[in-house]
């Protein structure tokens, strides 16, 4: 048997000897420039082939079974400038020595990059999570008004408008509740720990810089209410790049007595940046609309003055390749308003005020040396609500104040070649008052998180499995409960050029219940639950991404997904009215994407299609099986921008099929399918050193009347027209 | 092959993007019926129909307007009162797919319930605007607009004259001030005398000897359930029963004497209307569950809906239970139909 294996052996050496000598080999060492210390992880492969190989600790790389022939070699990692050589020459039986110098790279928000999905620097081609990214360029040529139609075509949202400009507007992703889906602001949640949800009204798009979605269950990085997904407003920094001091002034008429006033200013100066803008809109608001028996009516009380500043500083320093720096935020929003309410009944002088001050200071840099991250962060938000109604029975005054502070410490570190693990954790701590009876709440809350991204070759780095496993800890002095989230998700990518991804994601997650749902007041009628537990969902989906070079970059995206919650918090009543654990639901869906452009930078075509069953699993016989409200069946986005010298022109169309209002799925009052068509043209022009930008949007295009939320009617036609003048 | 695989993926993606076709309207249509139960479904905003000689209900037969309340079956026509859409609407039980007539009473009232005093004319309770407002049906117009007291909800006709009942309920403390009966002259719309009564009077009954029933919920609280009986010949509170509990709505059985009043979560409450001794107390409701509408027949049926179970069963007078329907979303109130 020995002697059996021995022949064996030497066979197998003489034959890879002998096929070794049919072809060549590349190998080398890769540095990072400023330091000249080897780099690990660092993928080098042969252009339009599956040859290939990464770093390994010592920076050493060697590319084996290369058939003879010239090829093009490509060096790159995230986070460097990438290098590609041409011509290069493999011979039979030869070894061509190639060394590289990489050099650190800014990683900038507009080279397909999330830092959502993982909470590092990762590809958006390369995470297993769905996630859209809404950049500077399309917020610019879209031109949104308030943080839901920035969001509105992004595929799996669905957003509940409730009105006119004023009006609150939530988030559904996946066919969740508004209160599952968690809002972010650069990574801190922004969910009120008293209703659970997020306006995204209140959210002021003053200062950001980009908006990233990553759809699915994601407790497992960001701990409560990501049972629907993440939505995370990045806000603006900086760029220390372009020195000196520009300023702009946008000034926008619209209808509905809606005006808006926008200065803003920068000024850069060797290594610190300042940026300060400030945003006015006013808006009378009143709108045409017809009522529930076909009478013409006026949606009055539907104004709206609000201000928005914004303050950004942002200070690098040490050698600017390990990208530390130092960056503060201040936001303030404040607003009143009238609150109509719903039409039946009309609340004719209701008023509603609102304050809201974020302030948030980041420092980022590495540490150790390349391969390790820190990013620390410390954040103060603090909110005040004012709501007057007279016109109901005793009148109604609320005032709340919500304060929230809290710290994280977040490191990422390349442990080996094609591995790299972040961890951290967190504290923060949220109280609530109400104003008028002096109820206090408050709640510290701590976290633990870790992620992991491992590539695994297989046969060439052209043919990859990433596997990204996450775990959290969270727990918090409300109700004593030690929550573990874990996640996995995992992407198979192969090609290059016609690059395909198949990719699977399962993950459980829970939303906690909030102040109202533990500490309502005991009254004559309701009374809160301090016994309640979180609710729970169990999610997974797995899906194909294809990104081919046709149609001068084809994108596809097919995901199937299914999120089973459980312990859902419904308010009922038993004695009194009081939330309880009780409800079951299960959502799945596809959700469908697809961009291309026909006509290579003049015409940009996407489109987007979600299915969703959104069904109550509760024990009751008239809801059980039912479709959730507000949970259309099928959702439809397209978009077309054609893009000439000076001019964009973008045309959007939406189409939302119907809509139950009660959990009985009642015909007669549920909400007719509806389809809207937006129409945006932009025209750049540059006098001397002033650029101008005007944009004309029409919103609503064929002036259509329908309604997202029952009794809540939407306005019509509406005309916007803005020029930004910037020096 | 490639772009094979791509156009087969854009032939997936268009199909899947067209496959959205809309369902067909899941809407039932009920028969004309001699007898007929019609349940107010105040969570699906509709309308149930129970036939009583078959069984068969029939849900979601109309749609009804935002906090509806109350449901009253008059000269073939069914009443709905929509607190918070202000309105009064008028279907034909002949033909509920028919668009109902609509009585607009303008913002700001929150009706809660209504009376009729001939086919024509109705007293609607408002609890906003703490009046008590007169409509004429057939012409729709409000005929006029009498002042009561604060949170004006129930609302009975006695001798000629309306008997309103005013809950005084304080949102700012959550509380009730004291409990009244505004009564109001029906030939002369002028009120004629204002009745003091236990804490939130909540509904107002006719027993069938004439005397007028005020059901006081009590806050919910500290304060408990009573029945203060108001003689209308003299307009004076000349008996009341202790219920305990906190009772809403009340239904009288001829055939027995009996009142049956509803109570939240538990189900009925009963009492003789003649002796005024209470015959199922808090130690021993009968049903054990549901208790927001109630209806009784001529024939010592009552009926009692179940807003936890989207039901309504029907019982005897002692509770044993005959039927059960299962109707639509939150089941409030009940109006019957008998020819």
């Amino acid at each position: 048997m020995s002697q059996l294996i021995k022949i064996l052996s030497v066979l197998i050496v003489i034959s890879s000897i002998a096929l070794s000598e049919d072809y060549g080999k590349v190998s080398g060492i890769v540095k990072c420039g400023p330091t000249d210390e080897p780099l690990i992880a660092v993928n080098v492969y042969l252009k339009n082939t599956h040859i290939g190989s990464a770093t390994d600790e010592n920076g050493n790389y060697c590319i084996q079974q290369i058939p003879p022939g010239k090829y093009e070699i490509i060096v790159k990692m995230i986070g460097f400038s990438q290098l590609q050589r041409k011509f290069i020459e493999v011979s039979k039986g030869k070894t061509l020595t190639m060394d590289f110098i990489l050099h650190p790279q800014a990683i900038t928000y507009n080279n397909g990059v999330t830092v959502t999905a993982t909470r590092g620097h990762s590809l958006i081609s390369e995470v297993p999570s769905s996630v859209n990214v809404i950049d500077k360029q399309e917020l610019e040529l879209k031109n949104p008004q308030n943080l839901a139609e920035a969001l509105q075509n992004v595929p799996g949202v669905n957003i509940k408008d409730y009105g006119g400009l004023g009006n609150t507007k939530s988030i559904s992703l996946r066919g969740s509740s508004d209160s599952q889906v968690l809002i972010l602001l650069d990574g801190q949640r922004l969910n009120s720990p008293q209703s659970g949800s997020v306006d995204l009204n209140q959210i002021s798009l003053e200062g950001i810089e980009k908006i990233e979605v990553v759809r699915g269950g994601n407790s497992a990085l960001y701990g409560s209410d990501a049972i629907g997904g993440v939505i995370n407003i990045i806000s603006k920094k900086a760029d220390p790049d372009k020195q000196g001091i520009s300023s702009d002034f946008k000034f926008g008429l619209a209808s509905f007595g809606t005006y808006t006033a926008e200065p803003s200013i920068r000024f850069n100066i060797k290594n610190s940046g300042i940026t300060a803008s400030y945003k006015y809109l006013s808006s009378k608001g009143d709108f045409s609309y017809t009522d529930n028996y076909g009478n013409p009516a006026t949606r009055v009380n539907s104004d709206i003055i609000s201000r928005d500043y914004y303050l950004g500083i942002i200070h690098e320093f040490g050698d600017p390749h390990y990208q530390r720096n130092l960056s503060l935020t201040y936001k303030q929003y404040n607003s009143v308003q009238g609150a109509p309410g719903t039409i039946e009944p009309y609340y004719y002088h209701a008023r509603m005020w609102n304050r809201d001050n974020k302030i948030s200071a980041v420092y980022t840099g590495k540490i150790f040396n390349l391969f390790h991250s820190l990013r620390l962060q410390s954040y103060y938000y603090d909110s005040w609500y004012k709501y007057k109604n007279n016109e109901t029975a005793g009148g109604i005054l609320s005032k709340y104040t919500t304060q929230t502070y809290g710290n994280e410490i977040q490191f990422n570190s390349v442990v080996g070649p094609q591995v790299s693990l972040t961890y951290g954790s967190g504290f923060r701590y949220d109280q609530n008052r109400d104003n008028i009876t002096q109820n206090f709440n408050k709640q510290t809350s701590y976290y633990l998180f870790v992620v992991n991204e491992s590539v695994v070759c297989i046969n060439s780095l052209l043919q990859t499995i990433s596997f990204v496993p996450s775990l959290r800890y969270d727990t918090d002095s409300k109700y004593m409960n030690h929550i573990v989230s874990p996640k996995l998700g995992a992407i198979f990518n192969f090609g290059e050029g016609w690059k395909s991804s198949l990719k699977l994601n399962v993950g459980k997650s829970y939303r906690a219940p909030t102040f109202n749902d533990l500490y309502w007041p005991e009254d004559a009628w309701t009374i809160g639950n301090p016994d309640l537990e979180p609710e729970y969902g169990n999610d997974w989906d797995i899906g194909i991404r294809l990104q081919y070079p046709i149609l001068n970059g084809l994108y596809f995206e097919s995901c199937y997904f299914e999120s089973n919650m459980t312990n859902l918090i419904i308010w009922q009543q038993v004695d009194k009215w009081m939330p309880l654990n009780v409800d079951k639901s299960r959502n799945r869906g596809i959700e469908n994407s697809l961009k291309l452009s026909p006509i290579k930078e003049f015409l940009d075509i996407s489109a987007n299609y979600m299915y969703l069953d959104a069904r109550n699993l509760s024990e009751s016989p008239t809801t059980h099986n039912k479709i959730l409200v507000y949970r259309p069946k099928h959702t439809v986005n397209i978009s077309a921008t054609l893009l000439l010298k000076f001019i964009q022109l973008n045309y959007q169309y939406s189409y939302i099929s119907r809509r139950f209002t009660d959990p009985s799925n009642n015909w007669g009052i549920s909400l007719d399918p509806y389809s809207v068509s937006d129409i945006t043209v932009n025209y750049n022009a540059k006098i001397i050193n002033t650029q101008m930008d005007y944009s004309f949007q029409i919103k609503n295009l064929f002036d259509h009347e329908y309604r997202v939320i029952r009794n809540m009617p939407v306005p019509g036609r509406e005309y916007r027209f803005s020029v930004k003048f910037s020096i | 092959m490639k772009k094979l695989i791509v156009l087969g993926l854009s032939a997936l993606f268009l199909f899947t993007l067209f496959i959205g076709c809309e369902d067909d309207p899941e809407t039932e249509e009920a028969p004309v019926t001699a007898t007929a139960l019609y349940v107010l479904n105040s969570g699906g905003q509709s309308i149930s129909v129970v036939d009583l000689e078959t069984g068969t209900v029939y849900n979601n037969v109309a749609t009804v307007g935002t906090w509806p309340n109350q449901l009253v079956f008059k000269a073939g026509k069914l009443y709905c009162v929509n607190t918070g859409s202000n309105n009064i609407q008028i279907f034909d039980v002949d033909d509920f797919a028919a668009t109902p007539e609509v009585i607009d009473l303008g913002s700001g009232h929150n009706p809660q319930n209504m009376v009729f005093v001939d086919d024509d004319i109705t007293y609607v309770s408002c609890s906003l605007s703490e009046s008590v407002v007169k409509v004429n049906v057939t012409t729709k117009a409000v005929l006029e607009e009498i002042d009561a007291g604060v949170g004006c909800t129930g609302i009975a006709l006695a001798g000629g004259k309306i008997y309103a009942s005013n809950t005084a309920y304080n949102a700012a403390t959550w509380g009730y001030g004291p409990g009244t009966v505004t009564v109001i002259n029906a030939a002369t719309d002028a009120v004629s005398s204002t009745i003091d009564v236990a804490l939130n009077p909540f509904s107002v009954g006719v027993a069938p000897d004439g005397l007028v029933h005020v059901v006081c919920t009590g806050d919910y609280w500290s304060a408990w359930g009573k029945v203060m009986v108001v003689n209308p010949a003299t307009d004076t509170v000349v008996d009341s029963v202790v219920t305990l509990g906190s009772p809403g709505n009340i239904a009288f059985s001829e055939a027995d004497d009996m009142a049956f009043l509803t109570i939240w979560g538990m189900g009925c409450l009963t009492y003789n209307t003649e002796t005024l001794a209470m015959v199922n107390d808090t130690s021993n409701y009968f049903l054990g569950k549901g208790g927001t509408g109630a209806a009784a027949d001529g024939d010592g049926n009552i009926f009692v809906s179940v807003w936890d179970d989207d039901q309504v069963v029907q019982l005897d007078k002692d509770g044993t239970v005959i039927a059960t329907f299962n109707v639509g979303d939150k089941p409030a109130a009940l109006a019957l139909k008998v020819e």
